[in-house]
């Protein structure tokens, strides 16, 4: 097949000019010659073209039904629609790393094809740790995942797509996970540049901002993404169950988090150096990590399907970034002390470090569990994994402290704040936070930690607003300026401020939802026949009419659905369809979940099993406030832009 | 067929790539032959200096204050009229000999063995 052939063809010049452009930047960069760096330079703008090359033709195999290239015949069958034979292309590991590859390629082709400006002398040394990356990704699909692999013969049809990746949050989520991780690779190359040319003032930091917000949302979105996908394909009733692949994607979130905070002291008050250089790199280590663990079958998940010896390049990759990065980093030592020092226990900084130390102490805790199987399997020899009550247990408290920190820290000036200063601004949100409580406790709520979870939002949420209409008030006044335009003022000129307030609001919203659907989730299990109702929660289902074990038309699925009236008192709400089908791909049921949301609940029904008579199993849940974490979502997005939208140009 | 394309677009990257190099063309895009750093060393030697009186060594580079006779880093015998005073001076280094001392604070000469107060 001339296509696959080309297609590895493609993937060897990749690699060539990957290699080329890593050790042209580190010898132009070294010996000051400015013609290797440029040449560095085309050869990454090349390595971006190639990927894509490379990318429209694993499409065009994937799209054409081309069966003799394996991971084609494995992940696409003619039956399959276009829409998932494009989530075909990462639902593979050889795919994935091609997205990988390529996400990465192009990013850091937009990144060099400007002019360097502030970063003429880092630039050079980061160009050569992503060309690396490169590389090291070019390499792996070249050696041990091909994914333009040829089979001995042709065979008449695919295996055709696993029933649970078809779905459309299936189509976006891994695009969004791998650029966030090829995204997380941009500051961590800047860090490493740092480290080399012993630039480690806040330059690199406030050079490389925007990539860093934009792999911070992208990878906050994929998460949720991955959650809503979860929610509505895994049948389950939860949209996170502590699974190693979902795990994996968050202990990243968190360091990049403690990352974005901690930036922001050096900036403002050269601490944090060492700190910095540190987190930038192990969140780009972690991203490795967590590729690692969805494909190498470390350690067994719904998710990794795939196992092979890959794994050993991964930990080879990620042992050589840290090493360099801790041996750069003791060569520097002298430069990675900032001019700030901590001040008092009761100044901002301080609550940053405390801030910091939270979520590494949670990234910590969450990979310990999730490596925890893979530890008792060599210790004792039987795996044992951890249930999501032991997660809860310690993320649970520890969430609740970071977003408590989230409502005190913009309270607390720099350096120093006297303790009566700190409660005289704060009574307010003390006020309404135990006025929240009350209520809650006066209306029957009865769980203590839904109480104080609810209690602690509501503090942050009154700190918020407060500031935000300080901001406002100060600008009507001065500027005298009417509310709307105060505040779009006040927004447009603080935008780094204003943007992470809401990003911040945004997470107490998801908060909100995590807490309502944990508190309350109710649960019925019912068997009824064709005809018979059930009352859940407030709403009535009548079931109404089933479909049994109808082979749809290409033969390859046959749907079992049952059709339920929702009534809420005597008025019909809607009708619902959950489905249980039966894929010959998989020789199993797969459920998909009929789902009614609203701003209060969800109600949340799976069809659990289907008799040829119409005697149907119901699993009905009623999950509280879910549709806030989506909310919160949206709402982050917003934020990320405000925070992250270039500055407005001054005229002359 | 494969092998035609592969040839092809094989060239292409290498004339990309290669073309930087060529003779001639010096990059657009040039590694700074003075580093912000560099700059950044040579702003705190100036406002060092300033401090110190301004003064560098004409062989090093290396700021002196304005008595002193010999650069602290390179040895070099530093420019200008040392005797500020009129007061009498050393006769092996010309140094300003305060009345009473018996030996030259700048070089250790010998200045007034018997002209003790």
């Amino acid at each position: 097949m001339v296509l696959a052939d080309i297609g590895y063809g493609v993937l060897l010049l990749t690699l060539a000019a990957a290699a080329w452009a890593t050790v042209a930047a580190v010898f132009g960069a070294w010996k000051r010659r400015p013609e290797l760096v440029a040449s560095a330079r085309s050869a990454l703008l090349v390595t971006a073209g190639l990927s894509t090359l490379s990318a429209i033709l694993l499409l065009i195999l994937l799209f054409s039904h081309a069966f003799e290239v394996r991971y084609v015949y494995e992940h696409v069958a003619t039956f399959l629609k276009p829409a998932y034979v494009l989530a075909a292309f990462w639902a593979g590991l050889e795919g994935s790393q091609l997205l990988w590859l390529w996400m990465l390629a192009v990013f850091t082709g937009m990144l060099v094809w400007r002019k360097p400006t502030w970063d003429r002398e880092l630039r050079p040394w980061a160009m050569a740790a992503l060309a690396l990356t490169q590389a090291f990704f070019a390499f792996l699909l070249i050696m041990l995942t091909n994914p333009y692999e040829l089979l001995p013969s042709v065979p008449a049809e695919g295996v055709s797509l696993n029933p649970l990746l078809q779905n459309f949050w299936m189509i976006i989520h891994p695009p969004i996970i791998f650029a966030a991780y090829a995204l997380w690779t941009i500051p961590a190359a800047y860090a490493f540049a740092a480290l080399v040319t012993g630039r480690l003032d806040a330059g690199w930091l406030r050079g490389t901002r925007r990539w860093t917000l934009a792999a911070w949302a992208s990878l906050g979105i994929g998460i949720l993404v991955g959650a809503w996908w979860a929610y509505l394909e895994l049948g389950w009733g939860g949209y996170w169950g502590w699974d190693p692949v979902e795990n994996s994607s968050l202990i990243p979130f968190l360091v990049g988090t403690a990352f974005v905070h901690s930036a922001i002291i050096q900036d403002r008050r050269d601490m944090f150096r060492a700190w910095n250089v540190f987190l930038a790199t192990l969140t780009f280590v972690l991203t490795i990590f967590a590729t690692f663990v969805t494909r190498s079958g470390l350690i067994q998940s719904v998710h990794a399907f795939a196992q092979s010896p890959i794994g050993y390049y991964y930990l080879g990759y990620m042992l050589l970034v840290l090493a360099a990065t801790i041996g750069l980093m003791l060569a520097r030592r002298r430069d990675l002390q900032g001019e700030g020092q901590l001040g008092d226990l009761l100044s901002r900084e301080f609550i940053f470090l405390i801030t910091n130390l939270l979520l590494l102490g949670s990234a910590a805790a969450v990979l310990l569990g999730t490596l925890w199987p893979t530890f008792t399997e060599a210790v004792r020899g039987v795996a044992s994994s951890l249930g999501p009550e032991n997660y809860n247990r310690f993320m649970g408290p520890l969430g609740l402290l970071l977003v408590l920190l989230i409502g005190i820290c913009p309270l607390i000036d720099w350096r120093k704040i006297s303790s009566q200063q700190l409660l005289k601004s704060m009574w307010i949100q003390v006020v309404v936070a135990v006025i929240t409580a009350v209520l809650l406790i006066v209306f029957g709520v009865r769980e203590m930690w839904a109480v104080v979870s609810f209690a602690v939002t509501a503090f942050v949420a009154t700190t918020i607003v407060l500031q935000l209409a300080q901001g406002i008030m100060a600008r009507m006044r001065a500027a005298n300026e009417n509310v709307l335009k105060a505040t779009a003022q006040a927004v447009a000129n603080n935008r780094r401020r204003y943007g992470g307030q809401i990003i911040h609001f945004s997470i107490l919203l998801i908060v909100i939802g995590i807490t309502g659907s944990q508190a309350y989730q109710s649960e019925v299990q019912v068997a009824l026949a064709t005809g018979e109702t059930v009352d859940v929660g407030g709403y009535t289902l009548a079931y109404e009419d089933y479909t049994f074990q109808q082979v749809e038309e290409d033969g390859n699925k046959a749907l079992n659905e049952a059709v339920l009236d929702v009534y809420r008192g005597d008025r019909k709400v809607t009708t619902i369809r959950p489905q249980r089908n039966l894929h010959s791909s998989v020789q199993g049921a797969v459920t998909e979940v009929a789902l009614r949301s609203n701003l209060k609940e969800d109600l949340y029904v799976v069809l659990a099993s289907l008799e040829a008579d119409g005697l149907a199993a119901f699993q009905v849940l009623i999950n509280p406030m879910v549709i806030w974490l989506w909310i919160g979502g949206i709402v982050l997005i917003f934020g990320t832009l405000i925070a992250g939208w270039p500055p407005r140009k001054r005229g002359r | 067929m494969g092998i035609a394309v592969f040839f092809v677009l094989t060239l292409v990257v290498a004339g990309i790539i290669a073309y930087p190099l060529l003779p001639g063309r010096a990059a657009k895009q040039s590694v700074p032959a003075v580093t912000d750093r560099d700059i950044d060393r040579a702003v705190d030697n100036l406002r060092r200096g300033r401090s110190r009186g301004g003064h560098f060594c004409p062989a090093c580079g290396r700021t002196y204050q304005a008595e002193d006779l010999f650069c602290v880093r390179c040895g070099h015998a530093l420019p200008g009229d040392k005797v500020i005073s009129t007061g009498p001076a050393c006769p092996s280094c010309g140094a300003e000999i305060h009345k009473g001392d018996q030996f030259c604070a700048k070089c250790g000469h010998r200045t007034g063995a018997g002209e003790a107060a």
